[in-house]
Parts: structure tokens; C-alpha cells; sequence
């Protein structure tokens, strides 16, 4: 998928434009944000499953940018870093929502009195009405949702973004090894997950 | 290869990120193992389904909301652009602890120089003994710098500053440097090379009106004086105590004693220096070594000074036409 928003063969590079933001022009910002913002918002409404949490989340991401990117020193690919940063956001997004929630816990016996059924904030991944435009979209959308964080990392900086393992150790910080077996791992609980939703569909 | 073995290398095999043999005998156990087979069909279909989630825009509006967002960013950089790029992309820790640094050698740089408060009688002693004019100048222009500085740090009205100016020169003293220190001793050993007789003549007591000769009398003074003839025979001794507070009563000794070209000695006979002093048996038999025309002005300037009484009088070897040998009782009064 990120191969195809690399473009035409003279584009300018990634490098390139930190280097002319950092002198000043404040025009190359905007072009990373052309470049990335599509990348970067995909991600983060996997991640995060709806669409207000992930353009905030993206918000977030490119303001930090903005105000770090001075700071890149280039030691790695400008997508890795916009990777790294992205993760992080999502990772602590995720924890907030999860906290948040967690802290107004309601009872379900207590029922308003009108009888309208109360929606439970959900703290994983929630589905958008009509954001998913088959079933097997949705299904593979819950069964992300079902994963554990670390697993569903793996896997969507794997299969979603096609990063290589290389890419994805060091944007986790991880050995080679490990993220060859939890990437395994994560498969088959995903596949599970899938396979378990497909046969109640079918049974329905 | 075994079917946990195969299994364990499916993702991997997928992906392309086995060598050649474990990929063969992967490949292998999915032909002909079922079960192994099965299993990489499931995950070949969860892998392309999450590989065929296409790119998602963002929503209407996004690009205009998140510019506005920036436009609010970009503020703040405007007020800092006088700052040095190179400062303003330092870390806040990095600016932190180089401000500190500075701070401590600021701090270091204006602390303003020791002054170690002396006792009122050392004082004393010291502005009464060591009077050279020009280092008397210079202690009261260190103590007029020392006030200025304090006034300085305190930053207290003028009044009060005035008042403490003149407390600090009563109070405090800067410490005594190691060339003050030698000048009085050198003043005295001029003085004791000076000779028996020409002290009679310098007697700074002589114009007291103390008549020495009859103190000495009084006291005992001694037999078998022959003029310009040495005779040992027996004398009356002269045993004295000393009143006040031993340290300053030493230091007025040993300022008599240079005066009277006298010698400090210890009980043991070693040279004796209030300086030297360290335990209430080093002087409490001082003894002083005197020439005998300079006792009875040595003993009346004690008496002078209100720092001897007589206690006794006994005998003791005396060194006509010499010296004579002085022992002085002290009695240790903190």
C-alpha cells in the first residue's frame, strides 16, 4: 500500500523536505502531510476503529511533528520515524480511552427510567455504522479488535503497512526473532478469531 | 520435518523469510500433511484479508482542521526566532542544567572573601601588640571592603548599613596573614639583641614612676651580687600568680618578656610561645629567663598590669651578675 503512494520517479525525497523545513520553508510541512496524511490516518483508524479517535490521533501525530522535526536527525528513514511516532500515538491513545472508560463504569442494572438501552462505551476498537462495505471487512475489523495490542501491531505494521521485519524490529525495538514469532502468533490467533466469525455467520 | 516444526515456520515460509532447505521441507509437509495444509490455508486467508483493506482517506474537512491546528503552532516560533538555532533546538535538560551552571559560577564569583570573627580580648591584644601603620591602614581598609560587601549582599537602608559597618569593625577582623604575623616577632628579636643595659635606658615602664629595685627588695632579691663578678649562691625566689585569663596573660608575658630581653621557658626548659601551647602543663611552672638588672622592672610591669599577685617567696639557684631564673606559679582561671 505505501509503495503506492510513493508516486512518480522525481519526486522529492522524504529527507529532502525536512531538510528544506528545517531551513525554513514551511511549504515542504505541507507536502509531508500530502504525502503521509492518507498512510498515517489509515493506520490509525485500524488501530483505533472509528473515524473521530483516528483523525485525532493523525492530528496529533502531524502537530508532533511539527514540533519535532527539527529534532530528526535522519538516523533513520523519515517514514520509520513517522511510523515510530504514529505507534506511540495510537499505543497511548488506546491506553487513555481504555483508562477513561474504565473509570466510569456504570451499573447495568440500573436502567433509565424511559427504558432506551444504554450504550456501554466499548474500550477496544468500535465499529463505525456503514464504514465497512462487506461483511468480511467487518468481521476482519472485530477480529482485529479482538487481538491483544501487541499482536494486532504486528500485524497490521506487517500485513497493512508491508513493512519488513527489519522495519518493524526496529520501529518496535524488538529482535528479528521475536518479531518473527509473535508475528506468527498474532496470524494464527487472527486467523482463529476469523474462522470462529465465519462459522457463526454461516450457522446463522 | 515434523507438523509442530512446519507449523511454527508457516508465517515465516509466507513471507518469504526462510532459507532454501526449510523452505523445501515446509512446502513439503503442506503437501502431504493435512493438517499442516489446513492451517496454512487459514492464515494465507486472514493474511489476504487484511492485505486487501485498501487505503483510508481521511474524512471531508480533515486538511482544514488540522491547518488550523498548526496555524496556532506556528505562533509561539515567531517569538523565539531571536534565539540561536542552535540554543532553541537544545533540549529542555540540556538549557536546564547549563542554566545551573551558570548559576554556581555566578554564585561562586561574588561570595565575598572570609572573615573569621576573633574573640574581644584577641582582638584587643592584636590592635594593642601589632601596630604597624601601614598594615593597620590596610586591616581597616579590608574590614571598610569586607562592611561594603556585606552591605552589599544584605541590602539593608543606609542607617542600619552604617550601624553594621561599624559593628563589623568592632566584631570582625580579617584573618592575620603570615607576614603580619612576623612582623611584631621581628620587632622582638631585634629587641632581645639589644643589651642588658641599653634596656634599663629603653625601660618603657621607667616613666611609670615603678622603682624597681625596690620591688625586687621587697620581694626577696638576692645575695652575694658582686659587680662584674659571676657568683652562684642562694637567693630568695620570686613565685608568682597570674590572674587573669591565662591567654591573654601569655601573650602580655611574652610581649614583657621581648621587652625586657627576657626568655619564655617551659618546666622542661624547652623555649615557651603562647603559640605552643597546647595543655595547662606547659605553662602552669613557666619559667622566665631574665637578666638581673631587668627583674624588678619586669615584676613591677607585671603588677602594672594587674596580672600578678605575689604568692610566696622561697629560694632557688640564682646566677649572680646573670640571669635569673623566674618561676612563675599560673593558675588556669577559663
Amino acid at each position: 500500500m505505501f509503495g503506492l503512494l510513493l508516486g512518480t520517479v522525481h519526486r522529492t525525497s522524504d529527507e529532502v523536505l525536512v531538510q528544506r523545513f528545517k531551513n525554513g520553508d514551511r511549504r515542504a510541512f505541507s507536502e509531508l502531510i500530502d504525502r503521509h496524511q492518507s498512510r498515517v490516518y489509515s493506520l490509525c483508524y485500524r488501530w483505533m476503529g472509528n473515524q473521530q479517535a483516528a483523525e485525532e490521533v493523525t492530528q496529533e501525530v502531524f502537530v508532533s511533528l511539527f514540533r519535532s522535526l527539527e529534532r530528526f536527525r535522519g538516523d533513520s528513514k523519515f517514514s520509520t520515524w513517522l511510523h515510530r511516532v504514529t505507534v506511540n500515538h495510537c499505543k497511548n491513545q488506546h491506553l487513555y480511552r481504555q483508562r477513561r472508560a474504565h473509570g466510569r463504569h456504570e451499573s447495568l442494572d440500573s436502567a433509565p427510567e424511559d427504558g432506551a438501552v444504554r450504550q456501554i462505551p466499548s474500550t477496544g476498537p468500535s465499529t463505525d455504522s456503514g464504514a465497512f462495505q462487506t461483511e468480511a471487512e467487518k468481521m476482519l475489523h472485530q477480529g482485529l479488535a479482538a487481538l491483544d495490542e501487541d499482536h494486532r501491531q504486528i500485524i497490521l505494521l506487517r500485513d497493512l503497512e508491508d513493512l519488513s521485519y527489519e522495519e518493524i524490529s526496529s520501529l518496535l525495538d524488538l529482535p528479528k526473532g521475536t518479531v518473527k514469532s509473535r508475528l506468527h502468533r498474532a496470524r494464527v490467533e487472527l486467523a482463529r478469531q476469523l474462522s470462529m466469525r465465519m462459522t457463526a455467520a454461516d450457522v446463522l | 520435518m515434523n507438523e509442530f516444526f512446519a507449523s511454527n515456520r508457516l508465517s515465516a515460509y509466507i513471507d518469504g523469510e526462510l532459507s532454501e532447505s526449510e523452505m523445501a521441507e515446509v512446502e513439503r509437509a503442506i503437501r502431504e500433511n493435512p493438517a499442516v495444509r489446513a492451517e496454512y490455508s487459514q492464515l494465507m486467508n486472514a493474511i489476504e484479508l487484511v492485505r486487501s483493506q485498501g487505503v483510508v482517506d481521511p474524512p471531508p474537512g480533515f486538511r482544514e482542521r488540522l491547518d488550523a491546528r498548526l496555524a496556532v503552532e506556528r505562533m509561539p516560533r515567531v517569538r523565539w526566532r531571536w534565539i540561536p538555532a542552535p540554543i532553541r533546538r537544545m533540549p529542555l535538560e540540556a538549557l536546564g542544567l547549563a542554566c545551573a551552571a551558570l548559576l554556581v559560577v555566578f554564585l561562586i564569583q561574588r561570595e565575598p572573601p572570609t572573615v573569621e570573627p576573633l574573640e574581644d580580648k584577641e582582638v584587643e591584644t592584636v590592635a594593642q601588640e601589632f601596630e604597624p601603620p601601614t598594615k593597620e591602614a590596610a586591616a581597616s581598609e579590608d574590614m571598610e571592603k569586607a562592611g561594603v560587601l556585606l552591605e552589599k549582599i544584605e541590602k539593608k537602608p543606609a542607617a542600619e548599613k552604617a550601624r553594621k559597618k561599624e559593628s563589623a569593625k568592632i566584631q570582625k577582623k580579617p584573618r592575620v596573614s603570615k607576614e603580619r604575623k612576623s612582623a611584631p616577632r621581628k620587632e622582638m628579636r631585634e629587641q632581645k639583641k639589644v643589651g642588658a643595659a641599653d634596656l634599663a635606658e629603653q625601660d618603657p615602664l621607667a616613666d611609670l614612676g615603678v622603682n624597681w629595685e625596690d620591688e625586687f627588695e621587697q620581694a626577696g632579691g638576692f645575695e652575694g651580687r658582686s659587680k662584674g663578678k659571676k657568683k652562684e649562691s642562694e637567693a630568695r625566689n620570686l613565685r608568682y600568680r597570674l590572674n587573669v585569663v591565662e591567654s591573654d596573660v601569655l601573650w602580655q608575658l611574652e610581649k614583657l618578656a621581648s621587652k625586657f630581653g627576657a626568655q619564655l621557658l617551659s618546666s622542661s626548659g624547652r623555649k615557651f610561645s603562647p603559640q605552643s601551647m597546647t595543655t595547662e602543663s606547659n605553662y602552669k611552672n613557666l619559667q622566665v629567663k631574665i637578666p638581673g638588672n631587668a627583674i624588678g622592672g619586669f615584676v613591677a610591669a607585671l603588677k602594672e598590669l594587674g596580672a600578678i599577685t605575689v604568692v610566696y617567696s622561697g629560694s632557688d639557684q640564682l646566677y649572680g651578675g646573670g640571669e635569673i631564673v623566674l618561676e612563675l606559679g599560673i593558675q588556669y582561671e577559663p
